[in-house]
This record gives C-alpha cells, structure tokens and sequence, in this order.
C-alpha cells in the first residue's frame, strides 16, 4: 500500500535536497523569469512586422530611346518615360518602400551595376528595373513588366520585399487611376495588433523557454541521488520515492510557470482567451518538461551521460517544433517524431488561446491538450517501469 | 607547455573513462544534424489555404472563383461556397470563418454580388478578404499571395487592361535542385547545435572534476589547467565540427563560397561555445547551478540571435546585447559565405574572437578566486 505519510516525507526530504543547494534552486526559480522578462521587453519596444520598409535601388531604363513598328504596322518611336517618373516617385513617398539609389541609364550607363553593387554589400535589399517600354505599355494599355532583384538569401525578408514592392505599385495603380485593379478590403483576425510583437512571440518563446527549464530542473533527481539505494532498504516503495519526486518538482515547476505568467503579464501581454487557459496550458507544457526529465534522469547512468540525452532531445524537439521548418514539410515519420515532442503542441495550443481566444479544449486545441497531456502520461509510465528494472546497490 | 600537454591527455583519460558518454558526445549532434536534414527535406513552398464565398452568380465572379483554384502554385482551396441570399451568405461566411479560427484555412476571400458588374464597366472590383493575423505569413505577404490568382483573372478574362507585372529574379538565393529549407534555415540551426554540443560538454568540465584540488599540489597551476580544458575540449569540438559538417553536406548543403571558410565558422561557433561552457563551469559549485547556467545562456543566446526578433528591429540597447552575443556574427558570416560566395569578413571574425577571448580570461580570473579544499 502507499502510504500517504511517507510520500508526505519524501516530499520534505526532496525538497531539503534542493534547498542543500540553494543557488541553484534559485536559478531554477529566478533564471526562466529574467529571461522572459528581457525577452518580452524587447518584443514590445521593437518594431512592427508588417510594415518594415525596403531598402530599394531604381534603375529606369525607361529614359532610352527607341523606334519600332509593331506588326499590325503601328510604329512606336519614343522617348517617353513620364509614367516611370511617377512610379519612382511614389516609390520614394511610400512608407514600404526607400529609394535609396536612383539610376537613369541614359545618364549612368553602368547603373545596373551599381546598383548590384550595393545588393552585394547589403545596403539595399532589392533592385527595381523599370524597362523601356513601361511608359509606352501603360499608354498604350498593355500589360507592363517591372523587374525586381530581391535578395534571395533571407527567405523571411524575401516576403516582405516582394510583398512591399507589389503593394507600392498597387498605390502607384490607384493614385494614378491606372484602371481596372483590385481593391482589396482587408480584416486582419486574431492578431494583437500591429506594432505588438509580444504575443505571437510568446507563443513560441514561452513553450521554449518552460521545456528548457523543466527538463534542466529534473534532468539529474534520480541519476544524481546517491542515496537512492539505501532509502529503498527502509519502508519508502519506488513508486512512492517516484511521485514524491513529481510532487515536488511539479510544485517547483508551477512556481516558475507562475513567474513567468506574471512577468508577462506586468509587461503587457495581450491574451485573447481565458488567462486562465493559457495559464493551465503553460502548465501541461511544464508537466511535459517534468515527465520527459525524469525519465532522462532514470535511463542515464551518469550525470555526463543525462546531460547528453537532455542536450540531444531538447535540440531535437526544438528542430521538429515547426518554429524553423513547417511540420507539414517533413516527411511523414517525421511528423509522427515532431507530434511526440512538446513544441508542435503547445506552440499551436498557446497561439490559438493568446491569439484566437480559443478555449484549452475547443477545436483543434483538444487534440493538442490531450496530446501534452497523454504523452506525458506515457512518459511517466516508462519512467516507472524503468525504475523498476533500475538495479541499485548500496 | 609539456605540463600542459599532460594535463590534456589527462582530460581525454577522463572523457574516455565513460564510454557510453563519449560515443553520445559524437552520436548526438550526428543525429540531430540526420533529423535535421531530414526535416527540411521538403522544398520551401507556400501554398496558403483559402476559403472562398462567392456572392457573384454572373460570369466575372465565377472566374474569379476559378482563378483561386487555377493559382495551384501559392492557394490551395478548401472550400468553395457559393450563396445568393444573406441567410445563405451568413451560413457560409459563419463556417468559413470558424474554419479560419481552428486553423484550418488562412485566408478567406468573399466575391462581393456587385464583382461582375464592377468588371464590366471597367472600375476596380472589390474583395473581401479575411486572413489569420495570428499566422504571421499570410498578413503579412497578402499582396504577393494574391498575384497569382489576378493573373489567372486576367487570363480567364483575355483583358490584360491595367495590368503592372512584377518579375522577380532573386540572387543569391539556394538554386533550384537545392534543398531549400535545409539550405535557408543551416545558417541559424548548423551553428546553433554546433554551439550547443560544444557548450554542454565543457560547462561540466571543472565542476565534476573531483580530484581538482589535489592537481593544484602539483606543480600544475590554474592557468595551466583552464588552459589545458579549453584545447582538450576545443579538440573535441573540432571533431564534433567535423561530424556536423560532412553530414550537413551530405543532406546537400549549398555554398557557394569556399567550403572551407564554412567549416572555419562553424570552429568559430564551437569556440565559443567552449569558451561558455568553461566560464560556465568555473563559477558553478555544482552539475546543477552549471546545467541551470546552461540552459539559461543557451536559451538566451537563441532568443537575441534574431532568429525571432531581426537584430535591425530591436531597440538600441537590445541591439547593441545581440550584437555582442555570438550568433549575431556567426549567422550572418554563415549566410555570406554560403549564398554570396563571400570570404570571411573580419568584421564578422573579430567581435567573435574577442568574445572568446574575453569569457577565457574571465575563466581565468574566475578559477583564481574559486576556493578548493583537497
């Protein structure tokens, strides 16, 4: 039978334990929260994601001379580049978009390579060439080319050059009646608002930060005890010594949930859902981070050896999180490995409630509770068999 | 240097005297650089999924239905309603929505009853359209998302009246044939298991070894054994190095630099990843404060890399922390090298050095004042 009162004193012997080292417990308990607390700082006062301006180099090709006759027997011959001019112009008054050099071939011949020049030392991030016929083309409505040379090598500005550039010359469109074009009436849902970078940043730096911190803060309660072996010569059972060892961690991990949650929540955290969700789902991560430590710290024979497993899962669970690379990309068994780490979960989990208000268990966020929850149930249970078979000797 | 030389081989005995640590120390970054690899074996696209509500029963409204499905490169449409009454548009626009809300589409697009004859008489049609701010792509990147379906507009229609085509031709970008994720996402990931590996391993150097003090009775001074630990341990980060090199090349890691100045970064990043770990372990008293002191300088490494927040939006005094942290010279040496074909560009080289430097002498001074009793 368990005896309650003996879980009881493990619970207190635990927590002597940790308090034997009292710096690191106040790590434990202190470091998570600093981070937090520097990390949301910084998301708070730094700039919007949607509207970040590009660095661009005009080269106008449009100011060339040329005389042509089309097939139909129209003979085109001009030099006329006014509708070029416009589209510089509103290049350099737009907020997307900073002229930040201008090249007239007709004047600078080699300005296509000045400009790539600057593309090659980073001080623009896109090359808008206006060809020759753009004038003649918007005239004569026919369909007209703008050549743009992104920089390719930042897939994540890459977007937003491109996008920028498009919503310029959807401007340049409308203030110059350059008819028909799309007007788009846009609704942006679920966001925080524009320049709040906080709250989609949280949802991928709190999930982050709570498994990191949970898995260090158990990774050696079991592999680091020395006198685990003798403690199993008195009454206390391994099931008893192993959910003295939840019961007290997990108190210590609530803890730090709690400050993390607070200091997020002083400097100025916007959640959509019920705070207490978001709360609660912060915790399942942190019992995950628990579970999975634990069972670390048992199947390790060193402390070497459970730093390396905690090193080599955390570093795996933050690849297969879909933070870097898509879940949907990766091959299928992949998927399967990425669902079984925490990071695929609770970053979705904790988007959908800070952002969407979507409940701890409504829609796709059940499946994404049940998973936290039921993994980390399966952890424990391959902790306990583990520990079970664990040979110790006095 | 003898005595130092001994006391690296020392380091070794001590490293090789746990086996099954040892081989984990190469077998963990192998296999983090295979998942990896794998993980980014896909090609980098963006089909973002959509829901259309088409209120336009006429000819131009339907075409402009279509041309959503057309644009099979950046939509994927789920679902397509069509509805004439307001009970039926209110129908359709509460399950799309709710779709939008449980992740299951980006974007919603609703064909207003007035598109067609908007078309007809030559104005500017307008749509209506609904996307998840809480996915940061789709806000951001609408108008880009939404050229491709125009254009298929416009095709249907054979009216290419008004229209402005952006080409683009990107440079310095992973070519086609490449694995593009792998290849955009190796200059923030390669160097961060890299750091990490290293960092793990030398931040329980000093702090687990037992027979530290009665060294320090031998003519072996604290100098000598700080010193001796980061060439025992940097030698091993070379090998480790070497590992998550060639397995990267061989997922098809793209650079068009020299590959050598690739593998010279990545040494960069192992230093000072060294370098922590044995700052790390000379002020900890314990495995526990030097694995809570690793992860908290982990995590905070990666968070200011700019891997989350870019470095030119952050405010000054952040900045000014981000640019003294390693991966704010690492990451950007990475991608120079292996998408410009640059070389290594010393004002990348010197704040990394300097910041190794640094964290040794701290080491130094650190161990000095570290109080032992034999």
């Amino acid at each position: 039978m368990v005896s309650l009162q003996r879980i009881f004193k493990l619970v207190i012997k635990e927590l002597y334990l940790l308090k034997s080292d009292k710096r690191a417990l106040f790590m434990a308990i202190l470091l998570p929260p600093l981070i937090m607390a520097a990390f949301s700082s910084m998301a708070i006062l730094s700039g919007t994601t949607d509207e970040n301006t590009v660095n661009i180099a005009v080269v106008n090709y449009d100011d060339l001379y040329f005389n042509y006759t089309l097939p139909n027997g129209t003979a085109i011959g001009s030099t006329e580049n006014s509708w070029a001019q416009i589209l510089i112009d509103t290049m350099a008054n737009s907020s997307l978009t900073r002229v930040k050099a201008y090249y007239n071939i007709n004047i600078t011949p080699y300005g296509m390579l000045y400009a790539r020049q600057l593309l090659d030392q980073q001080q623009i991030d896109a090359i808008v060439s206006i060809p020759s016929e753009f004038s003649e083309a918007i005239e004569n409505q026919f369909p007209a080319i703008i050549e743009v040379v992104p920089d390719g090598s930042d897939v994540y500005s890459l977007t937003t050059t491109l996008n920028n550039i498009q919503e310029v010359i959807t401007e340049f469109q409308q203030l110059n009646n350059i008819t028909p074009y799309f007007q788009i009436e846009e609704h942006v849902e679920f966001s925080t608002g524009g320049g709040d970078l906080l709250g989609s940043m949280s949802a991928l730096s709190v999930p982050f930060l709570i498994i990191g911190a949970t898995l260090i803060l158990t990774l050696l309660v079991v592999v680091k005890e020395a006198p685990l072996a003798r403690l199993l010569m008195t009454p206390a059972k391994k099931s008893e010594i192993l959910l003295s060892k939840y019961i007290t961690y997990g108190g210590i991990m609530a803890f730090q949930i709690l400050l993390i949650f607070i200091v997020n929540s002083i400097i100025g955290l916007k959640v959509a859902g019920s705070l207490l969700d978001f709360f609660v789902a912060m915790l399942l991560v942190g019992f995950y981070g628990i579970s999975l430590g634990i069972l670390i710290s048992a199947i390790s024979g060193t402390e070497i050896q459970a730093n390396e497993y905690f090193l080599g899962i955390f570093l795996i669970s933050v690849l297969v999180s879909g933070m870097f690379v898509p879940v949907e990309s990766m091959a299928p068994w992949l998927q399967a490995l990425a669902y079984a780490f925490p990071l695929a979960h609770a970053v979705p989990l904790l988007s959908n409630i800070s952002l969407k208000g979507l409940g701890l268990t409504y829609g796709p966020n059940l499946l994404y509770t049940c998973s936290l929850l039921g993994i980390s149930l399966i952890l424990i249970l391959l902790t306990t068999i583990v520990f079970y078979r664990k040979k110790y000797e006095v | 240097m003898a005595r130092i030389w001994e006391l690296v081989q020392k380091e070794f005995g001590r490293i090789k005297s746990d086996r099954k640590g040892l081989v984990m120390l190469f077998l963990f970054p192998l296999i983090t650089i295979i998942i990896f690899g794998f993980s980014s074996g896909g090609g980098y696209e963006i089909a973002y999924t959509v829901s259309i509500i088409n209120q336009d029963a006429q000819v131009h409204g339907t075409n402009m239905a279509q041309s959503f499905f057309l644009a099979n490169n950046t939509m994927t449409v789920i679902s397509n309603y069509t509805s004439q009454t307001p009970s039926e548009f209110q129908m359709a626009f509460e399950e799309a929505y709710q779709m939008l809300k449980n992740d299951q589409i980006e974007m919603l697009v609703i064909i207003p009853d007035n598109f067609s004859s908007y078309v007809v008489n030559g104005s500017n049609p307008i749509l209506i359209i609904y996307t998840d701010g809480a996915g940061m792509i789709s806000s951001n990147d609408l108008y880009l998302a939404l050229t491709e379906p125009f254009l298929q507009f416009k095709l249907l229609e054979n009216n290419w009246t008004g229209t402005i085509l952006m080409l683009p031709y990107l440079e310095y970008d992973v070519p086609a044939g490449w694995n593009q994720i792998l290849n955009y996402m190796a200059g923030l990931m390669i160097p961060l298991i890299v750091l990490a590996t290293s960092m793990n391993v030398s931040s329980l150097s000093i702090v687990t070894e037992l027979p530290l003090p009665r060294l320090l009775l031998t003519p072996a001074n604290r100098r000598d054994i700080i010193l001796s630990k980061f060439i025992g341990y940097s030698l091993i980060m070379v090998i480790q190095v070497l590992v998550v090199f060639l397995t990267a090349i061989a997922f098809g890691l793209y650079i068009m630099g020299s590959p050598l100045d690739i593998l010279v970064t990545l040494l960069f990043a192992g230093l000072c990843g060294v370098s922590l770990g044995i700052f790390i372990s000379t002020i900890s008293s314990t495995e526990a404060q030097a694995n809570q002191f690793f992860i908290g300088v982990f995590i905070f490494l990666t968070l200011f890399s700019g891997a989350f927040i870019p470095i030119s939006d952050m405010p000054a005094a952040f900045a000014a922390i981000s640019n003294a942290l390693p991966f704010a010279h690492i990451i950007p040496l990475f991608q120079n090298i292996a998408f410009r074909g640059a070389h290594l560009g010393f004002n990348h080289v010197y704040p990394i050095l300097i910041f190794c430097v640094v964290l040794l002498m701290l080491a130094l001074i650190a161990f000095r004042f570290r109080k032992m009793e034999v």
